[in-house]
């Protein structure tokens, strides 16, 4: 159930960065709504993880930052979430920090995570230079999350939320609105979200592990088994992905292309919702 | 009250002299015992002491005295992330030696919590039983039915439904052949939210890995602490005490796997006594391992931590004391696994009240361990801290 009136679009959007984009001809047809741009550099302490090379062609230069960042708020992609303790590692811990200081130097407003104890490293230690968005891959979907939050010393720069669609429903989202009332809550419209948790997992813990071309072969298999039967793999349909006026509404992946992002973005300004597909069954 | 329909699966914690008690005393009560060695090529589970000495070689021996009373041994690979090695052709050949090696031993079942791994391993090996892990977290009858699916024999639901009357009623009745079991005994925070991060960090350090990472108490602090701030989580944890096995027991469920594989023989045994009496508990030390020190060899008596401890767990963790014999208490354990609760929190004031009567903390202690842990968390961040982690740094930090 999509909780929200077509007339009074008011979202906010957050976009992942193509090379081949058209910035200027994709806010004119969406009145500039675009909030947030979400990127990364090639080379970080992720550019062995799957994603980050299956998107590699998409990573900026410092160049492009400066450029961009004219225009912009930018998001850094961050969110890997199993390092496999190397953070705690005296290499793993400054080859984050290096990273950090870069993003930071570079000129990113945002930073999305999904590490907890990078979470609160940025806390305890970046909270005046950097701003945190909360990856989906947390999966937080309820009021529960709070206590997460109330365990770290000063979570004054964690400013959003991206909101896991999974078992989420309108009760549970108008509890977390409530709950956090100081930070935005963002909803992942084109994503694959399963209601079955094993699915749900063994999909993201596959993008986000590293690079290796059967698990590719992996994703493209599951991808088209989902396809021939969504009910099975309790895929959520898009129709009942759960926001309202006031959600940024995050589309794609850098692993997806620009002609989907648009084609997604152009659907939901119209509100033809029914139209919007899913970028995950696309893009292996 | 001594129920000889409840069966326990119990915990391998290296010993043999457990095993010896558990044949001569438990074989009644105990159908299996799960466990697996303290570094293999796979990791999962609670992340053993690299002490631990429990290889191929050392198994044999075990399930050959388990077997002679019909006690099953399952050995546990439950990663739950690989991070793409199962698709991987060496590693997956890597696993099926292991595999081979395993059954030549007597292993007859293994718990998995990789739906590719549960996959594969039924194709290769169909003589084996498979048990799904509770990390595979089976928290509705779809994820149940899909799990089954994939041929599992049996499998072990999450903690979020122990509280869920409908789902678990509903799972027990479409269970067919497939032997269900819950863990009683970790007090599991109401929908964890550092449950993903908690079990990828556990089963990184138990896999054999060409870059020595280090481990500490990291997401342990965390829920251990979130009750310090508030306690009636310990009553909305994922729980269950002894005095209320028998709610489960009333609705078809009889088989109870046991944690904890860190804990010492002494400890372990008494547990087991405890939940099979079904008698109340003074001391959450007493059946819970997230619960203070005596669960493993550091006796309290002979332990005296130090300030510059990684993890200075008597400054960081106040142990509440618990009297489940209270009416209330039983009252309350009867009402989570009924058709009246909710399947997700309401926010009654049910807990919040029982808790009141029903757990004590040392208030002073309580506010002073709320102190140290807002000073370690805010230590843990930094490098000198990290370089005290691996091992080439002193660095003192002072706790009241």
């Amino acid at each position: 159930m999509v909780i929200m009136s077509n007339i009074l679009n008011t979202n906010k959007y957050m976009v992942p960065y193509f090379k081949n984009m058209d910035l200027a001809s994709l806010l004119s047809k969406i009145n500039g709504k675009i909030e947030i741009l979400m990127t990364n550099f090639d080379d970080d302490f992720q550019k062995n993880y799957l994603k980050n090379m299956c998107s590699k062609h998409n990573a900026v230069t410092k160049k492009d930052i400066e450029c961009l960042k004219k225009n912009y708020k930018l998001c850094y992609y961050y969110e890997t979430l199993d390092f496999e303790n190397i953070e705690f590692t005296i290499q793993g811990y400054d080859a984050i920090r290096k990273d950090i200081h870069r993003i930071i130097d570079s000129g990113f407003t945002y930073i999305m995570l999904s590490n907890p104890y990078i979470i609160e490293l940025i806390c305890n230690e970046y909270s005046n230079d950097i701003k945190i968005i909360v990856s989906s891959q947390l999966e937080f979907n309820s009021e529960r999350a709070k206590i997460f939050f109330e365990v770290i010393n000063d979570t004054s720069c964690i400013e959003s939320i991206v909101i896991s669609q999974k078992h989420l429903s309108v009760e549970k989202f108008k509890r977390m609105k409530n709950c956090f009332k100081g930070l935005n809550l963002i909803s992942e419209i084109d994503r694959f979200s399963s209601e079955i948790q094993m699915v749900h997992e063994q999909y993201y813990n596959t993008i986000y592990g590293y690079y290796n071309e059967n698990a590719v072969k992996y994703l493209k298999e599951l991808t088209l088994k989902i396809t021939e039967d969504n009910n099975k793999y309790g895929i959520k349909d898009v129709s009942k992905i759960i926001f309202d006026n006031e959600s940024i509404i995050k589309f794609g992946s850098p692993c997806s292309t620009y002609e989907l992002l648009e084609h997604n973005i152009t659907s939901f300004e119209s509100g033809n919702i029914e139209n919007i597909k899913c970028c995950d069954l696309l893009m292996w | 009250m001594e129920n000889n329909k409840v069966q326990f699966c119990m915990p391998y914690n290296n010993d043999i002299n457990f095993i010896d008690i558990i044949c001569d005393k438990y074989s009644k009560n105990v159908s299996s015992l799960y466990g697996s060695f303290n570094n293999d090529g796979f990791g999962g589970g609670r992340a053993l002491s690299s002490k631990a000495e429990f290889t191929i070689h050392s198994i044999a021996p075990v399930i050959s005295k388990l077997s002679n009373h019909n006690i099953n041994f399952n050995y546990v690979i439950n990663n739950t992330n690989l991070l793409n090695r199962e698709y991987d052709k060496t590693y997956q050949k890597v696993l099926f030696n292991f595999l081979q090696c395993l059954q030549e031993n007597g292993v007859t079942m293994i718990t998995l919590s990789n739906i590719y791994f549960i996959k594969i391993v039924k194709r290769v090996f169909p003589k084996l039983k498979i048990s799904a892990s509770v990390n595979l977290k089976i928290r509705s009858l779809e994820e149940f039915k899909f799990v089954m699916d994939l041929g599992i024999d049996e499998a072990t639901l999450h903690y979020d439904i122990l509280k869920d009357y409908k789902t678990l009623v509903d799972i027990k009745k479409n269970s067919a052949h497939i032997d269900l079991k819950l863990i009683p005994n970790d007090i599991y925070i109401m929908d964890c939210p550092w449950q993903k991060s908690h079990t990828r960090m556990q089963g990184a350090h138990g896999r054999n890995k060409i870059v020595k990472t280090p481990y500490f108490s990291y997401y342990r602090n965390k829920c251990v602490n979130i009750r310090h701030y508030k306690a009636d989580e310990i009553l909305k944890a994922m729980w269950i005490p002894p005095t209320g096995l028998e709610n489960y027991i009333d609705i078809g469920y009889t088989h109870f796997k046991l944690l904890d594989r860190l804990a010492t023989t002494n400890w372990n045994i008494k547990c087991l006594d405890a939940y099979i009496k079904q008698a109340p508990v003074a001391n959450f030390e007493e059946i819970a391992g997230t619960y203070g020190d005596i669960c493993t060899n550091k006796v309290p008596a002979e332990y005296h931590p130090k300030d510059d401890e990684i993890y200075p767990r008597s400054k960081l963790e106040i142990i509440p004391k618990i009297d489940s014999s209270k009416g209330s208490s039983v009252e309350s354990q009867k009402y989570y696994i009924s058709p009246q609760h909710p399947n997700s929190c309401a926010g009654c004031d049910i807990c919040k009240n029982v808790t009141k009567e029903i757990i004590f903390f040392d208030s002073k202690k309580r506010l002073q361990a709320i102190k140290n842990n807002k000073k370690w968390q805010n230590y843990i961040t930094k490098r000198e801290f990290i370089e005290r982690l691996n091992g080439d740094y002193e660095q003192h930090i002072k706790y009241q």
